[in-house]
């Protein structure tokens, strides 16, 4: 009985052990945990600083991104063209305890209107923990006591929300001298009716009375404007709907009554996988019927890209993914539309995969996969045998895509931001056989995605496709091309925007945003500052509902690329194939 | 008298596996699989290929990041990815719940493999420049404590691997496109070999160690391997294997593994053995590694443009597959993660 006892006593006691053993190993040390150094780096009148990311949880932490703001002026309106950037912008790893210096400094476009300016970087390790902190520095007005006038010159008393009003402004001093270049301090009635930028431009962000005041030395003047709704709506009237459910739809491209729409990535349906190895043909001749009229199979696990010829006689499609490895683009001769014949594929120097083009004329502008890659272009005056001509890579990051018009190719080249090169337009000497790099506008937030040029604004449209902070629109002023600048921005929170097409004649610009659906924007009239709160949104749609979610087994809305053609806007949809919208306004 | 006895300890026995069971939930061993069109590292179980976890990797989901290579910390604690796209970078994880520590951008215009060096400090990943014409590119060598660029000596044209030998003494590197393999020394990543292994389109792409002073190469253009010495360079063919991709050597036995990209074989060879070629359900076999169990291999294939990629286990005696489970887009590296009581 007692031996029982013993036996008894010593298991309990050694399953104790085990398992207090356990329970002593298997303690987690405390979670990562963030921290800036101080929660306000105020810097002044100084341009940059420094400030300290530490971990000061018990596990390590990585990456440790570094999200910034863009620049806020003390109304709280986020200033065109003015970043916070910070070094490094992501810290690779923190371990327990460790600290990285971190120095932040402020990419400012042009000169700021005297004032307080505000910022705020994120640091973000993963879904375990963030800081955040705030970057604060002053812009001073000169003072200069000489000046004894200030005079808005304009007479301008109504505006509608969105509308840019010039204010010019003459300074005299006593002796009846006009100042030039001397900066005005401005202020607003409510502080939050709107932006002023500070080539002496106002936008207003709401309706009613707005009093401006100019301010130089110890003079000012005022205007003030009645500010009335834009009054603009829109709405959408689904025409028809050409459906492929087996595989992804990328981009398209439609040529008279034929629409074209590469596949992407792997899609699983009822338990099979379906690759994007597919060129779809479409015959939309009556759009509220389209009949799938061919499907070419290529070489490739995603047909990113496709571009006809203005003329109609070709299309070059890209390959990723190839079983061969070789990748490049194929040529398709467009003798039948609906049923396109390849004439022959290409591979050098393209092996790493090509995910964008564009046609213009006699040459193809390829998007080669990865850094150190960038443009080839392609002479297909012989479409038998194609042969590189040129190449360009911005030296860092990678490229995206491609835009070319009037003899501009305008590259969006992810963290390198937006290039511009000549091929053929003279300004620079470039022509496609040997492209020159006119100018770049590296400070327009990373993953630079796409672009289009409007000439007759000078207006370029810039997508940013970032996912960490959902991506904004940036609009581009490229009146001189040597220095392009940033004056506005649109943003929609949620998702991330992808391509978008302009309707030049009416100044209406369709942006695909994944599962935000398809947003149009009446980008009439000179654009600063933030479009969204201009009330130059005609309407959103997201004609399949649902909550964004793109390549996953879903229905929902997502968005990848509009086209305006004959009169209707056609979207290709992630999700569901091709859609026909009739827009009214 | 005897059956108390033995009742007692079945019931001692029985306590202390439910004591040690909870202690752990860490499966015996596991595998960690790279899909490179899904931007995932898919995790299963070594045993039966049974799929337990998979970790995104999927920086820009409208677009292809490419999880290439993966390895494993020889103490288990840690394991390294590769992203080839966008701007490469190289990934760190703990493998206590399979969480992501550390990303490095690397600077460089690709990313092949990773390698580990011997006692786990130094990552090594090549720049496979595929599309740079035949330019020279980059190996990064990576401090793997804190993910600090160490090195990025340039090397070669289109280098795929960067395998340390068993003692991190030297560093071999095959080079694609100029069908040369570069030896650099383990210490200081400089240039102390090279040597060409064949014609134009040879395209050596991986290699292992088999001695301290000789390794395999896999030569991806004209089929089979090549033996090398670090003095002597080539010092011999073998394997009429068809555009073999990786190649991996047993540590307990000698054998070699090979995945034939071209004919969806696995070429098993021990010195002395008669060869044997496996032939496996699944398009282009890619990846190999050996777990715990020395007469089992695990190869990844890509599959096509229109099939999934998968693995599958290999019963070396047999030279018979045991279990295959198709998982993952373009599927490529493969590493084994021991279990809790193999570390």
């Amino acid at each position: 009985m007692l031996a029982r006892q013993l036996h008894i006593s010593l298991l309990a006691a050694a399953a104790l052990l085990l398992l207090a053993s356990c329970s002593l190993t298997a303690e987690p040390d405390a979670p990562p945990h963030l921290e800036f150094s101080e929660s306000v780096l105020d810097l002044g009148t100084l341009r940059e600083g420094q400030i300290e990311v530490r971990n000061t949880g018990g596990q390590s932490v990585g990456p440790v991104e570094l999200l910034v703001s863009g620049v806020r002026d003390a109304n709280g309106a986020t200033v065109p063209g003015s970043y916070l950037v910070t070094d490094p912008q992501e810290i690779p790893t923190l371990n327990a305890g460790a600290v990285r210096m971190v120095s932040v400094s402020l990419s400012v476009q042009g000169s700021l209107i005297p004032g307080e300016y505000d910022g705020a970087i994120t640091a973000r390790g993963g879904q375990d923990t963030s800081a955040q902190m705030a970057v604060r520095f002053l812009v001073l007005d000169d003072r200069d006591s000489s000046v004894v006038s200030v005079e808005i010159l304009s007479s301008q008393t109504t505006a509608r929300v969105g509308d840019v009003v010039e204010l010019p402004v003459e300074v005299r001093a006593a002796n009846g001298t006009v100042f030039q270049g001397i900066s005005v301090s401005w202020s607003l009635v409510p502080p939050d009716a709107g932006y002023l930028g500070s080539t002496g431009q106002f936008v207003s962000y709401q309706t009613g009375n707005v009093t401006l005041v100019a301010r130089a030395g110890a003079a000012s003047d005022t205007l003030r404007l009645d500010v009335s709704e834009r009054g603009l709506t829109g709405s959408f009237e689904i025409v028809g709907r050409a459906q492929e459910s087996y595989r992804y739809t990328s981009d398209l491209w439609l040529h008279g009554t034929v629409a074209y729409a590469g596949t992407w990535g792997s899609r699983s349906v009822r338990g099979r996988i379906n690759l994007g190895n597919t060129l779809n043909i479409w015959d939309i001749a009556d759009p509220s019927s389209a009949r799938k009229a061919f499907s070419l199979e290529i070489d490739a696990r995603t047909v990113n890209d496709t571009k006809v010829r203005s003329d109609g006689t070709l299309a070059v499609i890209t390959h990723e993914g190839s079983d061969d490895g070789l990748n490049g683009v194929t040529i398709l001769d467009l003798t039948n539309p609906l049923k396109p014949t390849p004439r022959g594929r290409f591979t050098k120097e393209l092996e790493s995969g090509v995910h964008n083009l564009w046609v213009e004329g006699n040459y193809a502008y390829l998007v080669v996969d990865g850094s150190g890659n960038g443009l080839r272009i392609l002479d297909i005056s012989d479409p038998d045998s194609p042969r590189v001509v040129a190449s360009y890579w911005a030296g860092s990051s990678f490229l995206h895509d491609v835009y070319v018009r009037d003899g501009l190719a305008f590259l969006s080249h992810w963290n390198a931001g937006l290039i511009i090169l000549d091929v053929g337009n003279g300004i620079v000497g470039g022509i496609p056989e040997a492209p020159v790099e006119i100018s770049r506008l590296a400070a327009l937030g990373g993953q630079t995605h796409n672009a289009w040029y409007w000439p007759e604004t000078g207006y370029v449209f810039v997508g940013e496709e970032d996912f960490a902070t959902p991506g904004i629109l940036h609009v581009v002023d490229v009146r001189n091309l040597r220095e392009p600048r940033e004056v506005a921005t649109y943003a929609v929170s949620g998702q991330a925007p992808h391509n978008h097409w302009l309707d030049e004649d009416t100044g209406t610009l369709y942006v695909a945003w994944y599962g935000n659906g398809l947003r149009v924007l009446d980008v009439s009239g000179d654009l600063l500052g933030e479009l969204e709160r201009q009330d130059r949104e005609l309407v959103g749609l997201r004609y399949n509902g649902g909550f964004g979610s793109c390549n996953r087994p879903s229905q929902d809305t997502c968005t990848w690329a509009p086209q305006l053609h004959n009169g209707l806007v056609w979207v290709s949809d992630m999700n569901e194939g091709l859609i026909a919208l009739q827009l009214t306004r | 008298m005897a059956s108390a006895r033995s009742t007692w300890r079945a019931a001692a026995a029985a306590l202390a596996m439910v004591a040690l069971a909870s202690c752990s939930d860490t499966p015996s061993g596991r595998l960690l699989v790279t899909s490179g069109f899904t931007d995932q590292i898919f995790v299963l179980d070594a045993e039966n290929g049974g799929i337990l976890d998979s970790l995104s990797l999927d920086r820009r989901p409208g677009e292809r990041d490419e999880p290439h290579g993966i390895e494993v910390s020889r103490d288990g604690r840690y394991f390294y990815a590769t992203l080839a796209h966008g701007e490469p970078s190289l990934w760190k994880y703990e493998v206590e719940g399979l969480r992501l520590v550390g990303r490095v951008t690397l600077p460089t215009n690709g990313a092949s493999r990773v390698r580990l060096s011997p006692d786990g400090s130094i990552a090594a990943v090549p720049d496979y420049w595929l599309s740079g014409g035949g330019d020279v590119s980059r190996i990064a060598f990576v401090r793997t404590h804190d993910l600090a660029i160490l090195a990025t000596p340039a090397v070669c044209a289109a280098p795929h691997d960067a395998a340390f030998s068993e003692d991190g003494r030297w560093i071999a590197v095959p080079c694609t496109l100029s069908d040369e393999v570069v030896l650099l020394d383990g210490s200081d990543f400089t240039e102390r070999e090279r040597f060409t292994v064949g014609d134009p389109g040879t395209r050596p792409l991986n290699a292992a160690w088999t001695t301290a002073t000789e390794f395999v190469v896999t030569l991806q253009g004209t089929g089979g391997l090549t033996t090398l010495n670090v003095t002597a360079g080539v010092i011999g063919f073998g394997f009429a294997a068809d555009r073999p991709a990786q190649v991996t050597v047993s540590e307990t036995t000698g054998v070699l593994a090979i995945a034939n990209r071209g004919d969806g074989t696995v070429t098993l060879s021990l010195a002395g053995s008669p060869e044997k070629r496996v032939p496996i359900e699944g398009a282009h076999p890619h990846g190999v590694a050996f777990g715990k169990d020395p007469n089992v291999v695990y190869v990844t294939f890509e599959g096509d443009t229109g099939t999934r990629g998968g693995v599958v286990a290999i019963d070396i005696a047999a030279a018979e597959v045991v279990w295959h489970t198709e998982i993952g887009v373009f599927t490529l590296g493969v590493a084994y993660l021991p279990g809790a009581d193999q570390s």
